[in-house]
């Protein structure tokens, strides 16, 4: 293992960089998601089926993007 | 903004919350405060630090993807590649950090004797923080003498309060 290997092996150890990472994945799935609403309301879906897609209730996806969409 | 603050502390929560905006980030946290105070390229913040808020972006955006890297995603198709300035602003909480934080800004300003709440407290607080703090760990990146940015902003260097 040489200095560059052992230095990802040690920071991908620490927790910082760990949810550095989830932040930055969330905020991907965040634009996926708004984008797709955004698709899916131009496309005469409703809140309900929105919701089903995403896993989470009408009222929830309603609550989430009402403001964008 | 509740509380004490000034004109000086709405500007840098305003700043930071637009920081968080173009990030898509959900919280306005103590990293874009650190991005707030660079706002006025001209101002206290960006002259203590000698670092200009381009800088500070890039260093942070470094950070995301060094971090990705080392969770195995490839940066480069993980990271928005554009700013999302085009977002309707919406409002924003601050982290438990960024409150704390404004709270050691009222406590430095008190320390101090000072009766307002301005960015030299706001910066006080900021090199205050400790990782794993988020804009303790963007100043580390960047190699801030802290100690000396702190000095360069206290007017007595004795620990009389």
């Amino acid at each position: 293992m040489n200095v560059t290997q052992l230095e990802t092996a040690a920071k991908s150890d620490d927790p910082e960089v760990g949810f550095r990472a989830v932040a930055a994945l969330r905020r991907l799935a965040d634009e996926l998601e708004e984008r797709n609403v955004g698709r899916a309301r131009r496309q005469g879906w409703s809140w309900e089926q929105i919701g089903d897609a995403l896993g989470i209730s009408r009222q929830a996806a309603h609550k989430k993007h009402r403001r964008t969409w | 903004m509740r509380g004490p603050g000034s004109g000086e502390v709405r500007q840098i929560v305003r700043a930071a919350t637009a920081e968080a905006q173009r990030r898509g980030d959900r919280h306005v946290g103590t990293e874009h405060m650190l991005l707030g105070v660079l706002s006025d390229p001209v101002g206290l913040g960006s002259r203590t630090l000698g670092i200009d808020l381009e800088l500070m972006r890039a260093a942070l955006l470094r950070l995301d993807r060094d971090a990705l890297a080392s969770v195995g995603v490839d940066p480069d198709l993980a990271l928005p590649t554009r700013s999302r300035t085009g977002h309707r602003p919406r409002r924003m909480g601050l982290s438990s950090g960024a409150k704390q934080l404004l709270h050691s800004a009222v406590v430095d300003a008190r320390a101090l004797g000072d009766r307002e709440i301005t960015t030299r407290h706001v910066l006080l607080a900021l090199l205050g923080t400790q990782p794993p703090d988020h804009a303790a760990v963007l100043l580390q990146a960047l190699v801030v003498d802290v100690a000396a940015a702190r000095a360069a902003l206290l007017p007595i260097p004795t620990d009389e309060h």
